[in-house]
This record gives structure tokens, sequence and C-alpha cells, in this order.
């Protein structure tokens, strides 16, 4: 249901008391409104010399007198509530004031940009829910650089990304599974792609944003590749199983054996239940066969013998590089391993994204393969790493920086525990990649497994849905006024909804994700074909199927 | 009560006139014995300030205060017949009002407080019409003063307007909505009076 007080007036209730710390308490006008506000809703007051933006983050019951709080007033008598709502018992709602402006008509004011609230209003000012001006005034309008993402709550008006601030930091987009993450992404990556202001280079585990994805209720929705064609490349790690789904992929990832190093080795050590000990022994073994090599020897080692031989050698005892050998081997039995030679897959994907082609790379049949996810996409993102802080340093003599990149990965907490964070290049990334020009675009949906150092490095947030405490708490650490937060967050809807706060944003705001999916969403994007057009003439004509 | 009956009843002639006057109480005496209006009337007196007041008391007793009332039904049928047998109790009784000043017109403007000059006594008293109470009743500030009064029953006097004049209203339930408002706000400290009242109202 949206507001009706939309209808004839945006008026909700005067402002009664409050704190800049715990917030404004704000008495409705019309007690009839308490079940229509929602929490998260955007409001602005209209103080004396300024006008303050805020978010409703609380909701309650107000009486004048505290016998109707102890339930010793029973009345059933319609004509006694009707009386008693609005006067003796009201709703109140607590408004977390975010920014402000001067209130003033003058034009050359008119255009300042809203300022962070450090004040607030006076008693008596007026509350009432947000125009579409002030929304644009506060988030911008849509342009070259500024991208709508989604609705405010209950409004009708555009909430706009400036998306060039956000590719200079890393983001996150956080949820339960199910609540609209990809979804989410998929805007955000276009936005980026719109906007060009970076290239994105997106490790997809589950197949969903190249050629096509599905919605819950199994409806089909165009992946990028679709929409953009000659933007979009799409990189395979399983040739048969892209074509199974009716794409041919531009380019088929192989990685030679030779590629792998103990990096990529010590991020696989939960999954491949290595100990510390065998750890060491791959460093040891690269040590001793040579970087490029180790790897290729130490798995053509047969038979028990020569491999006793080789822990003799190291001084290993030979039960920790028999199981070593095992558990290495699985790597061994990928497909995408070349045993034979090397290849240049991560050149390949470096030269697409300094065009300017924004990559999507399909694992394929190892969709649910955990190991072959984070073994190539570590493998991947090391090497562009590498590169970029390589390209970085010579730009700075040829004053041309390289193509900011933006790097999507999901299930992102695999990465980023605690534990291996600080070994991984994703934890470099986190950290400093900004000056290299290379962020992450975190999509997950633990956040609270994720390091807390590398959480408070995220710029932008979008938190869907989230139940867990932990979660909560992790999405929301280092944010201002995040007690108040905590409540818009644990009631967004479980679908389509999403709370955005953080750098690129003046202050943290309740979204309706834009429409994707439909004929029309695909042509709000721009893009218009004629397969486009006889749905939307067959939507017309026979309703939706 | 203020309907048609007693509009036909008390048209335009005075129902008593005024015997004891003060800022706040008047005490009205009526020309008949027994002929009032019910208690929660609104009254009228005085002639270039018209004071407004509700009828918050109806005593009927002895004039002479010093000669007690006796018994004198023991006979009789019915009370009828004592009045017929007694002819003289018409004049050795009388019925007079007690009323809570609410307000006054000056200029056609009523306004909801104490006049700065009380009637006189002897001012002629009349009953307003329903009209007069409706114009009155445009706003409900008079609860205010009517609820400040020392009454002890001031509550019922309170029920017996509301219910009887605004009851008797072309569009009785948006007038008795904004009455109960303002006696809300008057009474939000005290919900168990308030609902008593209201509850009272909308029977």
């Amino acid at each position: 249901m949206t507001m009706n007080i939309d209808n004839n007036e945006s008026s909700l209730g005067i402002v009664i008391s409050g704190s800049l710390s715990e917030g404004i308490r704000v008495r409705l006008t019309n007690p009839t409104t308490v079940e229509l506000v929602k929490v998260g809703t955007f409001v602005s007051i209209n103080g004396e010399n300024l006008k303050f933006f805020g978010v409703i983050t609380d909701i309650s019951l107000g009486a004048s007198d505290h016998n109707i709080e102890y339930g010793s007033i029973e009345s059933s008598n319609t004509f006694v509530k009707e009386v008693m709502s609005g006067t003796t018992t009201f709703g109140e709602i607590i408004v977390h004031p975010m920014l402000t402006l001067y209130n003033t008509e003058d034009i050359d004011t008119a255009f300042e940009k809203p300022l962070p609230a450090k004040t607030i209003p006076n008693h008596f000012a007026k509350v009432s829910s947000a125009t579409e001006q002030d929304i644009e005034r506060v988030f911008g309008s849509e342009s070259d650089n500024v991208f709508w993402v989604g609705h405010p709550l209950d409004m009708e008006s555009k909430l706009c990304l400036n998306i060039k601030e956000l590719v200079t930091r890393t983001n996150g987009v956080f949820g339960k599974s199910g609540t609209g993450k990809t979804f989410l992404t998929r805007l955000l990556l276009i936005g980026i792609l719109q906007s060009d202001s970076a290239s994105n280079l997106i490790f997809d585990m589950a197949n969903e944003y190249g050629w096509r994805g599905y919605s819950e209720n199994i409806n089909e929705v165009k992946g990028l590749k679709q929409l953009f064609p000659s933007k979009v490349a799409v990189f395979s790690l399983d040739e048969t199983n892209s074509k199974k789904r009716g794409l041919t992929p531009d380019y088929v990832v192989k990685f030679g054996l030779e590629e792998i190093e103990y990096g990529d080795i010590a991020i696989l050590k939960d999954l491949l239940n290595l100990t510390d000990l065998a750890l060491d022994a791959v460093y040891v073994l690269e040590h001793h066969y040579g970087r490029k090599n180790w790897l290729k020897m130490f798995l053509s080692l047969q038979g028990r013998d020569s491999i006793s031989n080789i822990a003799e050698k190291l001084n290993f005892h030979e039960g920790t590089l028999i199981s070593l050998h095992n558990r290495l081997s699985r790597i061994h039995r990928f497909n995408f391993i070349d045993k034979t030679q090397s290849h240049q897959s991560v050149e390949k994907i470096l030269e697409y994204l300094q065009r300017g082609i924004h990559v999507v790379l399909e694992f394929g049949r190892y969709e649910h393969n955990a190991l072959a996810y984070i073994l190539v996409t570590n493998l991947i993102t090391r090497r562009i790493h590498q590169k970029y802080v390589e390209l970085t340093e010579t730009s700075f003599t040829k004053n041309k920086k390289p193509k900011p990149i933006v790097i999507t990965i999901e299930e992102a907490h695999r990465f980023l525990t605690p534990s291996i964070a600080p070994k991984t290049i994703f934890g470099t990334i986190a950290r400093e990649m900004r000056k290299y020009n290379v962020t992450l675009l975190i999509v997950d949906q633990r956040p609270s497994s994720i390091d807390g150092e590398i959480m408070s490095q995220i710029g932008t947030k979008f938190a869907c849905l989230l139940d867990n405490e932990k979660d909560v708490d992790a999405v929301l650490t280092g944010v201002h006024g995040s007690r108040k937060l905590r409540s818009v967050l644990a009631s967004l809807d479980s679908k389509q909804q999403a709370l955005i706060f953080g750098h690129s944003l003046p202050m943290p705001v309740v979204i309706k994700t834009r429409e994707y999916g439909t004929p029309e969403s695909y042509r709000s994007f721009g893009i218009s074909n004629k397969q486009d057009q006889i749905e939307i003439d067959r939507e017309e004509l026979f309703g939706e199927n | 009560m203020i309907n048609k009956n007693q509009e036909e009843k008390y048209p335009k002639s005075p129902i008593g006139e005024v015997i004891e006057t003060s800022a706040f109480n008047l005490t009205i005496q009526c020309h008949k014995l027994y002929e009032s209006p019910a208690i929660g009337s609104l009254i009228k007196c005085g002639t270039e300030t018209i004071v407004y007041s509700v009828i918050s008391n109806i005593k009927t007793q002895s004039l002479d205060t010093t000669r007690t009332t006796i018994a004198l039904a023991q006979n009789a049928f019915s009370v009828e017949d004592v009045y017929q047998e007694n002819p003289q109790l018409q004049n050795l009784l009388s019925t007079s009002l007690n009323t809570i000043v609410v307000g006054y017109k000056q200029n056609t403007h009523i306004n909801h407080e104490i006049p700065s000059i009380p009637p006189k006594i002897h001012d002629l008293t009349y009953c307003c019409t329903l009209e007069e109470t409706l114009e009155f009743s445009q706003t409900f500030g008079f609860l205010r003063i009517l609820r400040s009064s020392n009454n002890a029953h001031i509550d019922d006097v309170i029920v017996s307007f509301l219910r009887s004049t605004l009851g008797n209203s072309k569009n009785p339930s948006q007038l008795l909505l904004r009455a109960g408002q303002e006696l809300a706000r008057l009474l939000k400290d005290d919900t168990q009076r308030l609902t008593q009242i209201l509850e009272r109202v909308s029977l």
C-alpha cells in the first residue's frame, strides 16, 4: 500500500522532541497514518532556517495517560476509540536527520549540495514525506555518470547513484539468499557499463550474468551479453556447458599447470583440508623445482617410492607429501587445467578489459565447485593485480592511467575470511588497490564471515534483507548512527528492497530496486530490438502469461 | 431536553428570572412550578450582553425556608390529586435552577469566556433553541469552563448537554466527535473519566 498522505498533502506531523544522537520525535498529525508510515521512508523537516532530510528509523505508539499503557482502559466503543485516536493516543515516528540545506527560495543557494546534519530542527517544525524534487536535490538526477538504481520506498521518483564515485571504492552487495542480490548486482554492472567509468570483470559462479539468468519464479531474464552484445565478452571455463545453454563463448579459458603458485594453493587450504605442514611443503617444493615447474613435476611423481625419495630429500614426512599429492591431484583433474602447455587466458582477459570490453567469466559445470571457483578467481585476479601495479607505476611517467577495473566476486566470504584475507590478493585489493584503479564488487550472503578490516574499507554497501544478528552487525560496523539503521535493515522486504549507504551517497536510503527482466525494463536501458517489441505487443494483446 | 416539544413549550416567553448572580454561577427561579428545561440545557439571559449558562441542577422547595414541606399524599390516589386539593401549593413552592456560566454574546460575537459583568437580578431568562445551541457550540471552548467548575456531578451535566443538544442536530456524529476530541484534550491525563463520559454520550 502506498501512503495516501501523498494525495492531498505530504505533511506527516510536527517535531515534539529529540536529539541529534537519538533522532527527532515527531508526532503524527493524522493518527490513522501510523499504519501507513514505514521505517526507512525518506522525509524532510522544514525548520526555520534549515531544511533537514532524514530517514524514519522507528515508529511507536504514544499515550497521554499511563492508564492506557497499563491496559486499564478497555472500550469496545468505536466512538471512544475514534475520539481518543489522535488526542490521548497518537502515533510517533523517530526521524534521524542526515542532511541540511538552507531553507530558502534564493536561486543561488537552491542548487547547493546538502551538508551532513550537525544540528536539529526547532519544536513544532513541520515534517513531510520527501517530494520528487527533494530526492533529486539530494541524490541527483539521471545523467551519464549517474545511474537510476531504484525508487525510494513508496515513491515513484528515481533514485540515482553516482557511478563514477561508486567505482573508486570497493563496494559490497549483501543479503540473504533469494533477496535479490544478483538482480541488484546486475543493475550495478549495467550502470558501470553504461557510464563507461570502468571495465567489469565478473566471476560468474552460477552462470547468471553472461547470457541469461533466472528469476525466482523461473522466468528467464537476459544477461549482459544479450543486452550489450558489442560491449560484453563471455569467457567460459567449460565450452560444452556454455553451448548447451545456447551461447558460444568469446574465449575458452584454460590454464597451464605452471601458472599455479604457492599463493593459489594457500587460499585453498581449508577446501583441500591441508595442514600447515603441507603448506610449508608446497613452499619448499616450489623452491626446489622452481616456480614454473613445481606442480607439474610434483604431480608427475608416480608411486610411493618416488614421493618417499623427494620427502627424504626435502626433509619432510613421507605421509605429508603423499596426502598433499593426493589432494593436489584434484586440481589436476579439472578440464580447464592443461597439463601439457601454457595459455594466455589472463592476458586475453586483460586485453579485453583494457579495450573497454566487459568480461563475464562463466564457470559452466563448475558452478557448484568451490575449489574451481576459488582457484580460478585467485589465479586471474593475482595476475591482474601484478599487471595493474606495473601499468599504474609506468603510467606516472606517461601520465596515462590504465582503465579502472571492477572485479565482481560472489561468495566473497570464501576469499575474505579473517584467516586467509591477509594472504590473498582480494585482501590486498580491498585494502589498497584503489590506488591502482582496481576495485571489488563483493557479493555475499554471510558478511559476518568477511574480515572486519576489509568490511571497513567497503565504500558503498547495498544491504538486502539480513536476519542474522552477526551479519547485520558486520554490515553496519563503522557506520554513523548504525543502531538506528539496524531496525531499517531488519524490516526490509525479502525481495527487491535494499538499504544503500556509504561513500557514493549523501545519506542512507532504502530503495525498491529498479525493475529488471521485463521488456520495458530492457527498453529503459535504452535497448530496443524487434524481439522486445514482439514481446510487448504480445503482452498488450494477450495479457501477461 | 431541547427538542421540538420543548421549543413549543418555551417558544419565546421567558422561563424565569435571575434571583442570584455571580460571575460563574446563576440561580434562576422559574415562573411556573416544575416548568424548567432539563439538566444540561443551554439558557440565556441579559439584553445588551447575552450571557449563556448550562443548567447544572434543578431544585423545587418551599419558598419560605423557615417552613418545611409536609407529606400530603396520604389519602390521595395520585400526586395530581394532591395539587388539585391544595391549590395553595402553587404559591408556596417554587422551582429554581442552578446554572454554570459558559459564555456570552456581544455584538453578535460569541465568546466562550466568563462575562466581565454578571447579569442583573431579575434579568429574564430564556431557553435557547436548537439553532441557538448549535450556534453556540460551533467550537467547544466552553467545555473547559464546564470541566473546571467545582460541581461534583459536572460529568453528568456534560453528558446531558452533549447527548440532548448535539445529539439532536442534523449531523450529530461529526459534532460529537469534535466535542469528544476537545474533551479528550482536557482530560488527557484522566482517560478513565474521559472514557466514561464518551461511552455515555455515544449511547
